[in-house]
């Protein structure tokens, strides 16, 4: 793992895991940030918190990750920290239906509560369970192609493309980000006061405060 | 199966994964009973043809009536009356007789608490939980006046209460006997009162149809304490009996229905108590609780029918108190969460200005990191035995204890945090092994019962309330950029307040 030493990054971006309950966000954040998996992990109540640091272009790029609850009623809470996230990682669970047909409201909480500029990428988890999948890549890859997102497979139990996924998203975050920066620059900066641009010029600079704030 | 009643089909959904099969299944369904205490026993000789339908038993229908005799003599070996509340027996020493053969099934190690670990594991904690022989006649001491404070019935206890109630608060802050828990905690909560207020609902709300609640309750069975020999096994006695508590509950209150963090604590209960216990237990901390509410509900029932006195009960319930209600906790919006957090916060930035001045310059909010020490009352991540001294409290004197518990852990941990910037910071306390930082249980709950905070807390509420009401209003006012439309019927109900979310905005 090529983490660096805390402070050391050229970007940092806020990224949530959303998704229904149980389709497996916080064994993809573990396998994400500590290669671990659980196979009987506690559901999540609340929100969790990991950090990991990837290469993108030479560029050291932060990712802080806030795994939240999945059961409909901790959105009370939960949704708070969609504020100011530049990435979302949307999951469903492969061999659930009623997971990916749940896509749509999350698509629309995010719309609801999130910046409408976040990266959003449609996750489809539990790939390693073949017998058992019940939705078909080619329709999660037609539902993503309509609605503009990303799409990826993962198996957080084998470790599969869970490297990928984050990797993927981070890296169209830091285009994305690179590009608005550049704009504005010109335009005389938006972004900042939502408290959400997560681009860091200056690693010394107090990311923490800034980012934190961004999600009350 | 899946149509009708609560019986538990967690294969389909889990089997993915599966790693058990039915084998034990057997095995189970005989040993499973001798768990639940004299009463259970005998409402299920009784009424079996009725349970063998909605529980467990409807794999093995002609089992059932054998394993029932079975179960209420073996049940006779394990448990000794403690009291002469009729219809209370208490298992002899923490593990009961399921949980040591399920233990034996797959030869695990136990700690005395029954939760599985390795073989060394096993030994050290034995080591630790040894006494001196002074002690242990302390603790001798300690079980005897308990057994006396108990008496022989719910009234001689609650009227022992009323009368020394310091005497009863030390005793409980000193940590009740692990053998007097279970009644313990329904008499104080409430729960044993209801129960026998109501014969008969449990019951019946057992039998409700499937809904599809159900399935959300599955998913949950087998993450919650798998590490514990009762909870451990799919499909399990100890997963079957949560799956009908909490559906039960569900059915019982639909507006909180099921939410992540009950089974946490319905899980905690079951190891002290019986299915039906439980329900009632779990009812009363969320529905609220007021002394003699059997007498009123007597009342009731001259002039109502059953169904009608319980519906009033509750509706007088709500509000009133010595254990006000929690449900609040849960129902959507979860209003009562969003309180405790706004509390917490600022409960910490006046006693604690220093840590919580801390927190606050990082940005640092407590849903960040502790929706679960309230949602669950620390089942969530506190290590048994403090949890266990933790509830006994909590039973007595409700929710501040879980403020105090909080902010000593905190302090406790006070020197790394103050070093920690926002990120270490969030790892730290979110971090799953955070409360492992604190100490002996004798310690924490000094440290914890020092912190004054009942003033306080009932300030904070009054102040949370106000603002509640000034971000309703000005919300109502100018529907502004903080987009809110377009809300879920769900969320359209919740008062948006994001006071508890972070520094004063």
């Amino acid at each position: 793992m090529s983490h660096k030493p805390d402070d050391d990054y050229d970007y940092l971006f806020k990224v949530v895991l959303i998704g229904d309950s149980g389709v497996g966000k916080s064994n993809l954040l573990s396998r994400f940030t500590r290669n671990e998996f659980c196979l009987e992990s506690k559901s999540t109540i609340g929100v969790e918190f990991a950090t990991r640091s990837i290469q993108v272009d030479g560029k050291t790029i932060k990712a802080q990750i806030w795994d939240t609850a999945g059961q409909e009623r901790y959105r009370a809470i939960t949704s708070a920290y969609y504020r100011g996230a530049v990435g979302a990682l949307l999951v469903y669970d492969i061999t659930k239906s009623v997971t990916f047909e749940n896509v749509e409201r999350w698509l629309k909480e995010l719309r609801d509560h999130a910046d409408s500029n976040i990266v959003i990428m449609l996750v489809g988890n539990k790939s390693d369970l073949r017998h058992l999948r019940s939705v078909n890549t080619e329709d999660a890859q037609g539902y993503c192609e309509k609605e503009g997102l990303s799409f990826i497979e993962t198996s957080a139990l084998e470790s599969t493309n869970v490297e990928k996924a984050f990797h993927q998203i981070l890296t169209e975050i830091y285009h994305i980000v690179s590009k608005k920066v550049i704009d504005a620059d010109d335009k005389g900066a938006k972004l900042p006061n939502q408290g959400t641009s997560i681009v860091v010029d200056n690693p010394q600079d107090e990311g923490g405060k800034k980012k934190s704030s961004c999600c009350s | 199966m899946d149509a009708a009643g609560p019986s538990i089909q967690l294969q389909q959904q889990e089997n993915g994964l599966g790693r058990r099969n039915g084998q034990q299944q057997q095995q189970q369904q005989q040993e499973q009973l001798p768990q639940e205490p004299d009463q259970q026993q005998q409402q299920q000789v009784q009424e079996s043809p009725d349970r063998q339908q909605s529980s467990q038993q409807h794999q093995q229908p002609g089992q059932a009536g054998a394993a029932a005799a079975a179960a209420a003599r073996a049940v006779g070996s394990v448990t000794r009356s403690i009291s002469s509340d009729p219809d209370y027996e208490v298992p002899q020493g923490k593990l009961t007789e399921t949980q040591v053969l399920l233990a034996h099934a797959e030869r695990l190690h136990l700690d005395r608490y029954g939760f599985i670990v390795s073989e060394a594991e096993a030994h050290a904690r034995a080591a630790r939980a040894r006494r001196t022989p002074a002690q242990a006649k302390r603790e001798q001491r300690h079980v005897a006046k308990w057994r006396r404070m108990l008496g022989s019935s719910r009234e001689e206890f609650m009227a022992y209460a009323a009368s020394r109630p310091k005497k009863l608060k030390r005793r409980v802050r000193k940590g009740i006997p692990d053998e007097f828990r279970g009644l313990a905690w329904q008499y104080l909560s409430g729960g044993r009162e209801l129960m026998q207020a109501h014969p008969g609902h449990y019951a019946r709300l057992l039998t409700s149809g499937s809904d599809p609640v159900d399935l959300e309750i599955m998913r949950d069975l087998n993450r919650t304490f798998p590490n514990h020999v009762f909870f451990h096994q799919r499909q399990g006695p100890g997963q079957q009996s949560l799956f009908h508590v909490l559906r039960a509950y569900s059915a019982h209150d639909r507006q909180v229905g099921y939410v992540q963090g009950m089974g946490f604590v319905t899980a905690i209960l079951l190891m002290y108590m019986s299915e039906e216990e439980a329900f009632w237990t779990l009812t009363a901390l969320l529905v609220g609780y007021v002394q003699g509410m059997g007498f009123v509900t007597a009342i009731l029932l001259m002039y109502m029918s059953e169904e009608e006195a319980f519906w009033t009960l509750t509706a007088l319930l709500k509000g009133s108190s010595s254990h006000p209600p929690l449900e609040g906790m849960y129902q959507a919006g979860m209003p009562l969460l969003q309180q405790f957090l706004f509390q917490f916060h600022e409960l910490l930035k006046q006693e604690q200005p220093k840590l919580g001045g801390h927190l606050e310059a990082e940005g640092v909010v407590p849903s960040m990191y502790c929706t679960h020490w309230f949602n669950t009352i620390f089942a969530y991540s506190l290590p048994f035995e403090q949890l266990l001294r933790v509830w006994d409290v909590f039973l007595l004197e409700g929710m501040k204890v879980v403020f105090r518990v909080g902010a000593a852990l905190l302090l406790s941990a006070q020197d790394t945090l103050l070093a920690a910037p926002f990120e270490r910071l969030v790892e730290a306390l979110n971090g799953r092994r955070f409360p492992l930082l604190s100490r002996h249980p004798d310690a924490l709950m000094k440290a914890a019962l020092r912190i004054p905070v009942s003033r306080q807390l009932e300030l904070l509420q009054h102040k949370y309330q106000q603002q509640v009401a000034a971000a309703q209003a000005a919300a109502a006012a100018a529907r502004g950029s903080s987009g809110s439309g377009g809300a879920t019927p769900d969320e359209s109900q919740y008062p948006v307040v994001p006071v508890a979310m972070g520094p004063s905005s």
